[in-house]
């Protein structure tokens, strides 16, 4: 009835067996008197296959899933074994029936009470220690009770069918102990596999504690490092707002000035040298500007992701400030073609500039000195926008196929006698990822051709 | 037809006929950059007054006198994004803002505000110019600032409060009535195929109409059509424009 009952409350695969092993004690234990043969002669037997089923249950309760799996086909060909050996073997020699199925019951005793004990001392729990001195008891009772069945009863074979008698005091004592040894072995195993059950109950209880622990230690961890990245990128963001307006600001001071100085020699003031020596600074701090761009760029590109707005832009005259942008000797050898009316994209103004500006300062850079770089403005109703193409007449078969020119610090084969970074192309392929559009390239008959495609 | 343009230093004789006895305001407070750009155009025969300060601007009697206004978004005293919206609020000069900050909320505070384009620091003389220069190209005779928009729908008629005036086809009033009374909310492209009567039709067909519906209008005002799009969405309309 307990067993019934724990099996309603927490209907474990465990309880379920061993319920179905007190079921079948319960039922051997009834069958123990069913059998009168006169008014004065009783036999006292008790089903072998409930007996044996009592104990494979209880074995099978308390063994893991695997070993259960493991050793379902022996066990199965065991109880065959069994059932047979106990329809064919003649009842003339019921001792050594008898002698045989205890030694059986022994056996699987003690092989379940070495299951639970193979597992070292320490890490056993009360319940499985007291489940196994159960077991060993079990065991060594039915092997008494075999050996008594094979040497004492062979020479009183009081048990044979034929000649069952009023039993004498001695018979009485053996019966009285067989069954008050069942019950002691019932009970005691009951008790032992409800604490093996609730220690196990237990243990789980700590696991999942355990578990928990850990899982708020990595939480905490977690928040740790993302107060700390957030702390990162506060200070990454107040390093770059400081770089963009303080360290711009003085250079465009400077260009200014230098812009002022460039007019008054152009007016007619100092020699070549010194207009020479002017329009070099001028080209530094180009060179300065575009570089220092592209360095604030490429370290925002994640913040842009995030926040990344546009709106309408003329594409003609971002081409023609990004034309002015490098530098007044250079942009006389830039032409803009336009589409002949008035065009608008969809973009940031400031990193298309950029992007338009890194195209240019690539191609007055690698093409031949002293032609000219042409952009071409064109509408791209396939894609709801418009494509810019920036094209020179350079010689780089090596890049023909473009597809290592978008990567960071990848530098030209014709790079090596001048200056650069390598991230030019690099942020001009990530500032159109930004816009959900594509640079491109190709290399024909002497002519590159950079292709800026920019949706809607 | 391609123009082919000509180079910027050419550009630049255009230029200086489109600034000479122009009235330019900088309000900048960078002494060195506002002088000497101050000078620059001064040389190219345009009226410059320099305010170093926004307070000192909006206290000027002819604050709202001037052909051109070149702002710096970072003043002392007022903000750079609030003198663009009270020059807008009052003229329809063109109003170009010059700044140093690179995220996108400057260009977008400034836009929304009403300048007419936004240029970023550094920046040399010439490029202002010719920044002044697309403007007045783009914008031809209407002035700069905000448009108000209006579809009389049943003349078919897209007007601006600037005097231009763009014919629609049946199919396009109808997608452009519904994208208005959508507002801000739009019109995904199965509801638009409805609107157009072409059920039938695929996305590209009711992209390909809008797309050639914003050309139309920007063709013929120079401006930004007020349709946006909304992607993965459909479509929608900029708030200032309503249906008659």
């Amino acid at each position: 009835m307990a067993s019934v009952a724990l099996l309603i409350v927490f209907g474990t695969r465990r309880l379920a067996w061993w319920t179905a092993s007190d079921v079948m004690a319960m039922v051997a234990i009834t069958l123990l008197v069913s059998r009168p043969l006169g008014p004065d002669i009783v036999l006292y037997t008790v089903s072998p296959l409930l007996v044996l089923l009592t104990i494979l249950f209880r074995f099978l309760a308390i063994a893991d899933r695997n070993t259960r799996e493991r050793l379902r086909t022996s066990l199965i060909f065991l109880l065959f074994l069994f059932v047979l050996f106990n329809v064919l073997h003649p009842d003339e020699h019921a001792h050594i029936r008898l002698g045989v199925n205890t030694l059986a019951f022994s056996g699987l005793s003690g092989f379940a009470a070495a299951y639970i004990l193979k597992k070292p001392a320490k890490q056993r729990s009360l319940g499985e220690n007291w489940l196994a001195a159960s077991f060993c008891f079990t065991s060594l009772v039915f092997a008494t009770r075999s050996f008594v069945a094979f040497v004492y009863q062979a020479e009183h074979s009081i048990w044979t069918i034929g000649n069952i008698r009023t039993l004498d005091t001695k018979d009485e004592r053996i019966i009285v102990f067989s069954l008050a040894a069942s019950v002691i072995v019932l009970l005691s195993s009951h008790i032992g596999f409800i604490i093996f059950l609730l220690q196990r109950m237990r243990a789980g209880e700590v696991r999942q504690e355990i578990i928990a622990a850990r899982e708020e230690e990595r939480r905490m961890q977690a928040e740790e490092r993302a107060a700390e990245m957030f702390k990162i990128m506060e200070e990454r963001s107040l390093f770059f707002g400081i770089v963009t307006h303080e360290v711009r600001q003085p250079l465009n001071n400077a260009s200014a000035i230098l812009e002022r100085l460039r007019e008054e020699l152009e007016r007619g003031g100092g020699s070549n040298r010194l207009r020479e020596l002017v329009h070099e600074t001028e080209r530094v701090f180009d060179h300065v500007t575009l570089t220092l761009s592209n360095a604030l760029v490429a370290g925002s590109l994640l913040e842009r992701r995030h926040e990344f707005k546009s709106t309408s832009c003329d594409p003609v005259a971002l081409s023609e400030l990004a034309a002015l942008d490098c530098g007044i000797k250079n942009a006389r050898r830039i032409k803009i073609e336009n589409p002949g009316n008035v065009l608008f994209i969809t973009a940031d103004p400031i990193l298309l500039q950029i992007a338009l500006r890194n195209l240019l300062d690539n191609a007055l850079r690698y093409g031949y000195p002293d032609t000219d770089v042409t952009v071409v403005i064109k509408e791209a109703p396939a894609i709801q926008g418009a494509i810019i193409c920036v094209h020179n007449r350079e010689t780089s078969p090596d890049w023909a196929d473009g597809t290592n020119m978008f990567v960071p610090k990848q530098r030209g084969p014709n790079a090596k006698e001048t200056q650069g970074s390598g991230l030019g192309l690099y942020i001009v392929s990530e500032i159109m990822a930004l816009h959900n559009g594509k640079v491109d390239t190709r290399h024909e008959d002497g002519e590159r051709t950079f292709c800026l495609h920019l949706p809607d | 037809m391609i123009v082919i343009l000509t180079t910027p230093v050419r550009k630049e004789f255009r230029v200086l006929d489109q600034v000479l006895g122009t009235r330019i305001c900088i309000i900048d407070d960078d002494d060195e950059f506002g002088r000497y750009l101050q000078q620059f155009f001064e040389a190219r025969g345009a009226r410059v007054t320099l305010y170093q300060a926004g307070d000192a601007f909006l206290s000027a009697a002819d604050a709202l006198a001037y052909d051109f206004y070149l702002v710096d978004l970072t003043l002392p005293g007022a903000d750079g994004v609030d003198l663009v919206l009270f020059i807008r609020a009052q003229t329809e000069a063109v109003i170009i803002v010059i700044s140093g900050r690179m995220g996108p909320d400057a260009f977008n505070a400034a836009l929304v505000a009403g300048a007419d384009m936004f240029i970023n620091k550094p920046v040399r003389f010439d490029q202002v110019a010719q920044a002044m220069a697309a403007v007045k190209r783009r914008l031809g005779t209407g002035g700069g600032g905000a448009v108000r928009w209006e579809l009389s729908f049943d003349e078919r008629i897209l007007r601006s409060n600037k005097g231009e005036a763009v014919e629609l086809t049946a199919t396009e009033s109808h997608l452009l009535a519904a994208l208005i009374e959508a507002g801000e909310a739009g019109c995904d492209r199965m509801t638009l195929r409805n609107i157009a009567a072409s059920p039938d039709a695929d996305e590209r067909a009711i992209d390909a109409a809008v797309f050639r519906m914003r050309k139309k209008i920007e063709k013929a005002t120079g401006r930004p059509a007020p349709i946006k799009t909304r992607h993965g969405l459909g479509y929608h309309v900029v708030p200032n424009i309503g249906l008659r």
